[in-house]
């Protein structure tokens, strides 16, 4: 300790040292955010009554006070970012995997692009020649509409008001269903409509009946030929035993139906996939020991079967979190008395307390059930370079 | 907003029905024009990778599935051999008693 009035030889090595020194290289001091700062900025929170925490903390600067920088840089974005596919399907329609590294916004956007702005073709136009069933014409044109079909919609054009219906736009089927009197009901199922690679095969009334008839579509060549895809695998619907209508003996149904490409914002039928949703990567914390009686009907009490018990040793036990992906939040871990009717007499518990539901804020499960047009991973995959090439319009406009 | 020269980031939707969305970009000095660009092309770079990255996990998996269903097949046969094996034996059992 030097006393006031005495000088103090600073050598060259010490001023070094001075301008060099940060506290925070300290190795006993904490780097990184304080732990429960790190819990309200990753994970959310299921308390009882309401969720808390949902919100992410998006400001670069939040945490500025503290030392850490919560901006997102493409670096740390890309050696953080990871995919994990779960579980595809035995046909190939359902597609699970994990998405881990990426912000809510942006998964919510990919969805939103699966449900709403992928291509797909279905029914647009019936042309209804003979209908005398049940079934009204309205009805049953809805239904076509409605119909899934197995056609990739990158190989076909969009088709706008003024354009002619042609090989490039459309596909044309065909469905002509009978029931004979003396028959039973008959079921009119979509295996039973048939592609016309032709184009149209019904007759515009024209007054001139010298020229050529023409048709509701004006093919130049059979799409056999534009598509060599379609040359050995005619395109049909994605499922055959989807019931249109049901016939009554004596009943008869004769239409043309046109497919044209478009997206699911403007009608429901041009969805490519049958649903697409994710949810968070459930976290389940016990925050104290749960033994033995309480264990038991902790294991007892979750319908998911999240929790299991282990051995201690001296014959006692002790619950342990085995499955928490598959908790569903319902909660029934946390109600009073663990859900379990309250006998008359028995001490009433509060809420239990030492059960903490969470979910983790970055990582996503997400599932794509296709309807048959497109496998699901290319789904997504195409759902990604949409949202570039929005990214891109955006961009050139602005410039 | 979680670009470090946006001070504040916002839209706005007028009216459901028309198409229209306002933006709000401000910066810490930067002409809020240049840092929209930029947001949007790391935004396309990260959704390049998004797909890069997902395309690779996806054929990973598709390969591995193939390697196990080829295993299993494998197994199969297997067992089919040896359970023929063994019926034959029983058969030339039974004809000896």
């Amino acid at each position: 300790m030097t006393t006031k009035g005495e000088k103090r030889i600073v050598s060259e090595e010490d001023k070094i040292f001075a301008k060099n020194f940060n506290i925070m290289d300290h190795p006993d001091i904490p780097t990184g955010l304080p732990p429960h700062l790190q819990l309200q900025r990753t994970r959310v929170l299921c308390k009882n009554d309401a969720p808390i925490h949902t919100a992410s903390v998006s400001y670069s600067g939040a945490y500025n006070a503290v030392g850490v920088d919560n901006s997102v840089k493409l670096e740390n974005f890309s050696e953080n970012f990871k995919v994990d596919v779960i579980e595809i399907s035995k046909d190939g329609m359902e597609l699970t995997f994990d998405m881990i590294g990426i912000d809510a916004a942006i998964a919510n956007a990919f969805r939103r692009i699966l449900l709403a702005e992928l291509p797909t073709m279905a029914f647009e136009k019936v042309f209804i020649a003979n209908n005398t069933s049940i079934v009204q014409d309205e009805v049953l044109a809805q239904r076509m509409g409605l119909v899934p079909i197995a056609a990739d919609p990158k190989l076909f054009e969009y088709l706008s008001e003024n354009d002619q219906p042609n090989e490039k736009n459309t596909i044309v089927f065909k469905l002509h269903a009978k029931c004979a009197k003396g028959e039973g009901r008959k079921k009119v199922l979509t295996e039973q409509l048939i592609w016309l690679p032709n184009g149209s095969e019904l007759v515009k009334e024209s007054g001139d009946s010298n020229s050529k008839p023409k048709t509701y579509t004006s093919f130049s060549r059979s799409q056999k030929e534009s598509f060599p895809e379609f040359a050995d695998n005619p395109i049909t619907p994605s499922y055959p035993d989807i019931l249109i209508a049901k016939l009554g003996p004596g009943h008869e149904i004769e239409l043309e139906a046109h497919a044209v490409k478009g997206i699911g914002k403007t009608h429901a039928k041009w969805s490519p996939v049958a649903t697409a949703w994710y949810r968070m990567l459930p976290e389940v914390i016990l925050l104290g020991e749960v033994e033995d009686e309480d264990a038991e009907r902790l294991v007892k009490a979750c319908p998911e079967n999240v929790f299991d018990i282990e051995d201690m040793g001296n014959g006692r036990k002790r619950a342990t979190v085995a499955r928490p992906r598959d908790c569903t939040l319902c909660r029934q871990c946390v109600r009073q008395n663990y859900g379990e009717e309250v006998n008359k007499g028995v001490e009433e518990k509060e809420w239990i307390e030492n059960v903490s539901l969470r979910r983790v804020k970055n990582h996503f499960i997400f599932k794509i059930e296709s309807t048959g047009s497109l496998p699901p991973d290319v789904l997504f995959t195409e759902a990604v370079k949409i949202l570039e090439d929005k990214c891109e319009r955006v961009i050139a406009n602005l410039s | 907003m979680t670009y470090p020269r946006v001070t504040l980031a916002g839209y706005s939707i007028p009216h459901p029905s028309l198409e229209c969305v306002n933006v709000r970009v401000q910066t810490t000095g930067d002409p809020a024009r240049e840092v929209l660009k930029d947001a949007c092309q790391e935004l396309m770079l990260m959704n390049r990778h998004v797909r890069s990255v997902f395309d690779k996990d996806v054929s990973e998996f598709k390969e591995e599935q193939a390697h196990l269903k080829a295993e299993e097949e494998r197994k199969n046969a297997e067992e089919e051999e040896l359970k023929k094996q063994r019926d034959l034996l029983e058969s030339m059992d039974i004809e000896s008693n």
